[in-house]
């Protein structure tokens, strides 16, 4: 089951994201990257069904260069956040996407913030979110251990309690996480938590 | 579950001596899990005009954009703001356009009309309008509410005394709702002055 999670921290924010690609009992891959960098300074890590993930996010990642062309400036990330819920309303009661967003960026005026975006288009800034099964462990991890202003080290290390718990009582846990994180330098990827490596083709 | 019960909501509008109230709780739930509690279901359209949203959070939100948009325009063109009777016509009107596939939002109207008189309506999701002179509920701890309220309302209350009995009907009612909680969140509005407060109840 899809993993994903974030939080915002002390001028950062930060998500994590599992990385199998999973069909039925079947893993076609284990370093699939579920979080998409939206341009410079903002992040989407999604998850949900594979083919909507992939088009939808990567749909509004040319829309939101189109705008930096046709404006010359960047979207913030509160108006990338609203744009996409946009999308996903718009959809809703058309052609649905099953996609769960949680977008993560990072404003020169208003500093860092992170996006809870459901797939029925529900649109909340949080400091803490979290989908899918793995939201009951590390909801409830971040829920004790996180406080306003973490740094990165704080961050990361709590991001990592929130994977043990998650690999050792989630029952189809995945085995391995991609973390990215968006600070004023921008948005990149910080670290793989890996513990199966993927099978290379010989 | 119901689709109206997805969320999670609690709203009430309460009328006092030339002023009204306004209040909802703070959670925004998905089924059992809670993921935020400082959720905004309640909108300020103009100083004298305001309206929460219970129900599927995704329509209230697009719900409110739609009817911020026909506002302001309502505003340019007529260089007022709307009364609360002509904008319970006007939410009525819109949520009535979707009959056959409504939105899935219950509105309550809170406002001073002419002669700072309060106004307050509810309505159900295809637009039944509901006015009351006293108080009007909504969301999943409605029936619970409307005990609250019954069992404490007074004819012609005074603000602080208002701000008093909605918190108490409000508490009370989502103590009792597993879907609803986390605070409170409510406006008390007279023709002069409008008060904020966000209340602490049971944190679960």
């Amino acid at each position: 089951m899809e993993c994903v999670f974030g939080l915002v921290g002390n001028g950062f924010a930060i998500v994590a994201a599992d990385t199998s690609a999973v069909h039925s009992i079947l893993v076609h891959k284990s370093n699939e990257d579920k979080i998409m960098i939206l341009d410079s300074h903002k992040l989407i890590a999604a998850s949900g069904e594979p083919g909507d993930r992939v088009q939808f996010t990567e749909y509004i990642q040319k829309n939101v260069a189109l705008y930096q062309f046709r404006n010359g400036i960047p979207l913030t990330a509160v108006a990338a956040a609203n744009f996409t819920r946009g999308e996903l309303a718009t959809a809703l009661r058309k052609n649905p996407y099953f996609v769960n967003i949680l977008l993560a960026g990072y404003d020169k005026e208003t500093g860092p913030s992170l996006y809870y975006i459901d797939y029925i288009a529900t649109l909340h800034k949080v400091e803490k979110g979290a989908f899918g099964y793995g939201s009951y462990f590390s909801l409830s991890m971040m829920d004790r251990h996180f406080h306003s202003g973490m740094s990165v080290e704080e961050a990361i290390d709590l991001v990592d309690k929130c994977i043990l718990e998650i690999r050792s009582r989630l029952v189809v846990a995945p085995p391995n996480f991609v973390i990215k994180i968006v600070d004023k330098d921008g948005a990149r990827e910080y670290a793989w938590r890996e513990s199966v490596k993927e099978a290379v083709a010989v | 579950m119901s689709i109206f019960e997805y969320n999670g909501s609690a709203l009430i509008a309460m009328v006092g001596k030339n002023c009204f109230a306004i209040a909802s709780d703070r959670r925004l739930g998905v089924q059992l899990q809670t993921i935020a509690t400082d959720f905004q279901r309640i909108y300020k359209f103009h100083d004298r005009l305001f309206m929460g949203l219970s129900g599927l959070a995704t329509d209230a939100q697009t719900l409110y954009q739609r009817l911020v948009f026909r506002h302001k325009l309502y505003q340019l063109r007529e260089e007022r703001d709307m009364k609360p009777e002509t904008f319970a016509s006007l939410v009525s009107a819109l949520l009535y356009e979707k009959r056959f596939g409504p939105y899935f939002c219950q509105p309550v109207i809170a406002g001073l009309s002419d002669e700072n008189k309060p106004f307050i309506c509810t309505m159900d999701s295809i637009g039944a309008k509901e006015l009351a002179k006293d108080f009007v509920v909504a969301g999943t701890a409605s029936e619970s509410l409307y005990g609250a309220c019954e069992a404490v309302f007074k004819p012609d209350m005074e603000p602080e005394e208002l701000f008093e009995t909605v918190s108490q009907a409000l508490l009370s009612s989502v103590d009792r709702d597993c879907l609803s909680g986390w605070g409170g969140h409510i406006y008390v509005v007279t023709p002069t002055e409008i008060k904020e407060r966000i209340l602490k109840g049971r944190m679960d």
